[in-house]
C-alpha cells in the first residue's frame, strides 16, 4: 500500500488502519505492507501507484493534496482520480471556523469585525476563504504560511491571528477545550453536501450555522454565484473525500469485487470501528464498497472554468498561488 | 490537586514492573533508531501506533517516551566515529566529535557527549515541571518576528564566528539559505527551482544534505589515505575524561540546555536547529577555543541542547494540545489513541499523568547514558578498523539511510550531488557547518519572515527582541570585519587539513 506522506500524517494513520484490518476480510488474509513515499506534494507516490500492476497488490491511500492537485489540473500528476476505483473512505468531515472572543459578540456581527487576520496552515482546504468571499466577511489579511493546522492554532492562541478553521476530525482534540474555556468562539461550519447538492449541517455540529445559514442571516439571502458553486465542488470533492483507499484503473472485476466485499465487512467490524474512532469524525459513518465507488464518481470533480476562477480569485485577492 | 502529591503519584505509577520494562524496551528501540541514519523517531513512533492501541496508558507512554528521549543521545555514535549523522540533529556533533575521533579521543568524545546528553535530558524534564504555571504567558511573548530573527542570528553566528574564515563562512551560510528555498514557497503555494522535477517539489530532505555534506566526503578522504578513522592507535581510554569535561563546563551545559528547551518550546524549529544554535552559542561565548579541530565544548553544547529539546517540545504538546514538531504530532495521536486528552485539562485533572511523562523522560535519559557509556570501549574500537574493511559497511549505512528519506531514486542522486559539493568545499577550504545551518534554518526563517511581513507589514522591525537580536548580528559582523586579517591567513592551512 502506497502512502504519499511521512509516517504519522493523517493519511498514514488511516492507511495503517486499512493495512491492519482489511486483510482480515480479504481472501487468503494477505499481509499488507505500508510504504511511505513522502515528497513531491504526493505526486511522486501517486504516479508510482498509477504505473503499478493491476493485480490488486498495490493500493493507494489518497490524502486531499492529491485531489487538490488533480482538480487544479497539475500536469505533473499523470492521471485523474476519476480513473481509479474507490474501495473505502473514512466518515465525511467538515471545517469549523472559530474566532478569538474579543472579535465579535455573536456570529451575526462578523461583517462588522475589525482587522480580521485569518491564519491557516499550509495545504489546508481553501473552502474557508470561499466561504468568506461568499458572505462578505471582511478578511483584512489572510496568512497561509504556518507549517500546519496546529501551528496556525498556536498563532491563534498567541494572538497573532484572530480567525482560523479546523477540520472536524481535529476539533475535539485541539480546539474544543479552548472553546469550553471561552478562549475561542465558534462562528460557522462549511457543512456537508447532501444528495440534492445543498449544504446541510454536519451531524457532529447540529447547532452550528453553516456558511449558508450565516449568509442568509447577515445578507438576507442565500449565497449564490461562482464562489458558491466552487465552494460546493470543493466541499464535495475534497472536504468529504479524504484518505480514500484506491485501486489502480483496469483492475480485473473479480479483484475489485473482492476488495469491495472486504471493505464492506471491514467497516462493520466492531474492533475496526473502535480503533478508528480516535482518528475520524464521530458524526458520520465509514463508507465502503461499490456504493461508495459510485458515490465518489458522482460527486468528485470540478469544471475547468471553476478551477480557473478559483486560481485567479485566490491569486488576485489573497496572493495565494495555486499551481 | 497538590503539586507534590501529583509528582510522587507520577513516579509511583511508573515503578510498576511491566511499565518499567516497557520504558527499558523503549530505550533499546530508541538506541537502534538513533544509531541508524534515516530511521527517525517520528517514523518509528508512527509504526508503533497500532501496537500501543489498547495498551495500559502508562505502559504505552513509558514505551514511547523511552524511545523518543534517547534517539538524540544514540545518534551521536556514528557522528563521532564516522562523520555519519545518525539523525539530522547529530550533524552538529560531527564538527568537533569527528576530529576528536581522528586524534584517538573517540572515547573521550563519546563520554562527554553522553554525559552532556543526560544533563540536557534532565534539564528538559525539570523545565517541563516548572513550565506548567508560566507556559501560557510565554506563548504570547515570542511571535513570528522574534523567531525569524533567532534563525537569522544562528546563521550569522555560525557563518561569521565559528570558523577562521568569516567571509567564506558567511558565503557558505548564504548558499545554505538559497538551497533551502528549493521547493514550495511558504504561504503562497509557489514552486521555486524545481525544474519540473516532482522530487524537488517539497525541497531536498535534510538528512540527504547532512549525509552528503559530512558522511561521503569523510569516506572519500579516508579511502584516499587508506588509514582508519583514528590516526593514532589507542582509543579505549578517556571516558572519564569526557565526563569530567562535561562537569567542568557545567555552566555551558546549563546555558545550552536552556537554549534547547526554549527552541523546543518554540514552534517548528526542532532538534537540528537547537543543536546549531547551541553550537554557535558555545563558539561565541568561549575564549581561546579551537573550534572545528576537536574542541570538546563544541560537542557538549549541542548534545545538551538537542536532548533538552524534548522537555521543551512536550510543553505545548501536553498543555495546549499543539505539537511543535512532526514527532510531537504523532505523539499527540498516540495520546489520543490511549485515551488521554492533551490540552488545558492536563494541568488540573491529569496532573499525575503529566508527571509520569516527566519521570519517564528523566529516567530514560539516565538509563541510556549508563548503557551507552558501558558500550563506549567496544564502539570506540571501531574507529581503529582499517579503511578498506570499514568503508563498505559505512557506505551501505549511508546509502540505505539516504533512501529512507523518500524512497525515490532522487534520494541517491541528491546524495551524490551533495557529496561532491561537500568534498569540494572541504578541499577548497570553505567551511561546511554554515551551509548546514543555513539549510536547516533557511526554510524556517523564510516562513517566519513571510508571516511577519504578512501580519505587521514593516512594523515587525520595531519589536524589542527583534531590535536586540539585530544588535547581536551587527555586533558580530563588526567583530568579523575588525578581526586582524593576518590571523585569518595564519589559520588557513590548518582549516583545510584538520577541520571539518
Amino acid at each position: 500500500m502506497v502512502v504519499p506522506t511521512d509516517a504519522g500524517g493523517s493519511a498514514d494513520r488511516i492507511g495503517r488502519l486499512y493495512a491492519k484490518y482489511l486483510p482480515k476480510f480479504l481472501p487468503g488474509s494477505p499481509n499488507v505492507i505500508v510504504r511511505n513515499m513522502p515528497g513531491g506534494n504526493t505526486i511522486i507516490a501517486a504516479n508510482f501507484f498509477y504505473g503499478s500492476k493491476t493485480d490488486g497488490l498495490t493500493l493507494y491511500t489518497s490524502p486531499s493534496s492529491t485531489a487538490l492537485e488533480d482538480l487544479l489540473g497539475n500536469k505533473a500528476l499523470k492521471f485523474s482520480l476519476r480513473e481509479l476505483t474507490a474501495v473505502a473512505a473514512p466518515p465525511a468531515s467538515t471545517n469549523v471556523v472559530f474566532v478569538r472572543p474579543e472579535v465579535i459578540e455573536k456570529p451575526e456581527d462578523i461583517l462588522k469585525a475589525q482587522r480580521l487576520i485569518w491564519g491557516q496552515g499550509a495545504g489546508s482546504s481553501t473552502s474557508f476563504l470561499l466561504a468568506a468571499e461568499m458572505i462578505g466577511i471582511p478578511v483584512a489579511k489572510a496568512v497561509f504560511s504556518w507549517s500546519g493546522q496546529a501551528d496556525a492554532f498556536r498563532a491563534f492562541l498567541a494572538g497573532e491571528t484572530n480567525i482560523s478553521s479546523v477540520s472536524s476530525t481535529g476539533f475535539d482534540a485541539q480546539v474544543k477545550p479552548f472553546v469550553e474555556r471561552g478562549e475561542a468562539k465558534l462562528l460557522m461550519q462549511s457543512g456537508m453536501i447532501d444528495e440534492t447538492g445543498s449544504v446541510i449541517r454536519h451531524p457532529s455540529f447540529p447547532n452550528l450555522m453553516t456558511v449558508v445559514d450565516l449568509g442568509e442571516k447577515v445578507n438576507g439571502k442565500a449565497p449564490s454565484g461562482m464562489a458558491f458553486d466552487v465552494f460546493k465542488a470543493i466541499a464535495a470533492s475534497l472536504d468529504s473525500m479524504k484518505q480514500i483507499l484506491f485501486l489502480p484503473p483496469n483492475t480485473p472485476d473479480s479483484i475489485v469485487q473482492a476488495y469491495w466485499d472486504s471493505a464492506d465487512k471491514m467497516v462493520k467490524d466492531p474492533d475496526f470501528l473502535k480503533e478508528s474512532s480516535a482518528l475520524t469524525d464521530a458524526g458520520d459513518t465509514w463508507r465502503a464498497g461499490k456504493a461508495f465507488d459510485q458515490m465518489f464518481h458522482k460527486s468528485y470533480g470540478m469544471k475547468p472554468e471553476a478551477s480557473e476562477w478559483l486560481k485567479n480569485t485566490m491569486q488576485t485577492k489573497y496572493g495565494l498561488v495555486l499551481q | 490537586m497538590d503539586y507534590f502529591d501529583a509528582l510522587a503519584q507520577g513516579l509511583v505509577a511508573l515503578m510498576d514492573p511491566t511499565r518499567f520494562l516497557f520504558l527499558f524496551l523503549g530505550v533499546l528501540l530508541g538506541i537502534a533508531v538513533g544509531v541508524l541514519p534515516g530511521l527517525g523517531g517520528t517514523a518509528t513512533m508512527a509504526i508503533l501506533l497500532p501496537v500501543i492501541y489498547g495498551m495500559d496508558p502508562y505502559t504505552a507512554l513509558a514505551l514511547l517516551i523511552g524511545m523518543m528521549a534517547v534517539t538524540a543521545t544514540a545518534d551521536t555514535i556514528p557522528a563521532v566515529l564516522f562523520a555519519v549523522p545518525g539523525s539530522t540533529s547529530a550533524a552538529t556533533s560531527i564538527i568537533e566529535g569527528y576530529p576528536m575521533a581522528k586524534q584517538g579521543q573517540a572515547a573521550r568524545a563519546l563520554g562527554a557527549a553522553f554525559s552532556a546528553s543526560m544533563l540536557g535530558g534532565l534539564f528538559g524534564a525539570v523545565v517541563l515541571v516548572l513550565s506548567v504555571p508560566i507556559a501560557r504567558p510565554l506563548l504570547q511573548q515570542w511571535l513570528s518576528p522574534e523567531f525569524f530573527m533567532l534563525c537569522l542570528t544562528g546563521v550569522v553566528l555560525v557563518g561569521g564566528l565559528a570558523g577562521d574564515q568569516p567571509l567564506k563562512g558567511l558565503m557558505a551560510g548564504g548558499l545554505g539559505l538559497l538551497l533551502a528555498t528549493i521547493g514550495g514557497a511558504p504561504g503562497v503555494g509557489f514552486y521555486r527551482f524545481t525544474f519540473d522535477l516532482p522530487y524537488l517539489l517539497t525541497g531536498i530532505p535534510l538528512i540527504i544534505v547532512a549525509l552528503g555534506m559530512f558522511g561521503l566526503p569523510e569516506l572519500v578522504d579516508m579511502q584516499m589515505k587508506g588509514t582508519s578513522v583514528s590516526e593514532v592507535p589507542i582509543v579505549g581510554k578517556g571516558v572519564w575524561q569526557g565526563y569530567k569535561d562535561t562537569f567542568r563546563n557545567w555552566w555551558l551545559v546549563i546555558r545550552s540546555s536552556a537554549i534547547g528547551a526554549w527552541v523546543g518550546f518554540a514552534p517548528g524549529i526542532g532538534q537540528s536547529a537547537a543543536s546549531w544554535i547551541a553550537y554557535s552559542h558555545a563558539v561565541t561565548t568561549t575564549k581561546d577555543g579551537k573550534f572545528g579541530k576537536g574542541d570538546v565544548r563544541g560537542l557538549i553544547a549541542p548534545e545538551a541542547a538537542n536532548n533538552a529539546v524534548r522537555g521543551g517540545d512536550l510543553i505545548p504538546t501536553l498543555l495546549f494540545g499543539i505539537p511543535g514538531s512532526g514527532g510531537m504530532a504523532v505523539f499527540l495521536v498516540a495520546l489520543i489513541l490511549i485515551g488521554v486528552r492533551p490540552g488545558p485539562d492536563m494541568v488540573d485533572k491529569q496532573l499525575p499523568f503529566l508527571f509520569t511523562v516527566v519521570w519517564s523522560l528523566a529516567i530514560a535519559s539516565i538509563i541510556v547514558t549508563a548503557m551507552c557509556t558501558a558500550l563506549i570501549r567496544p564502539i570506540a574500537a571501531l574507529s581503529t578498523v582499517k579503511a578498506h574493511i570499514i568503508i563498505p559497511f559505512i557506505l551501505l549505512f549511508v546509502m540505505v539511510g539516504a533512501f529512507q528519506a523518500t524512497g525515490d531514486w532522487g534520494d541517491w542522486i541528491a546524495l551524490a550531488v551533495f557529496g561532491v559539493l561537500g568534498w569540494t568545499m572541504k578541499r577548497v577550504g570553505y567551511p561546511r557547518p554554515p551551509l548546514m545551518v543555513g539549510f536547516v534554518l533557511g526554510s524556517l526563517a523564510e516562513r517566519y519572515l513571510w508571516t511577519s511581513v504578512a501580519i505587521w507589514d514593516g512594523n515587525w522591525l520595531y519589536r524589542p527582541w527583534v531590535l536586540g537580536l539585530f544588535a547581536v548580528i551587527i555586533a558580530s559582523l563588526v567583530f568579523v570585519v575588525r578581526k586582524p586579517k593576518q590571523q585569518q591567513e595564519q589559520n588557513e592551512p590548518a582549516q583545510i587539513s584538520g577541520g571539518v
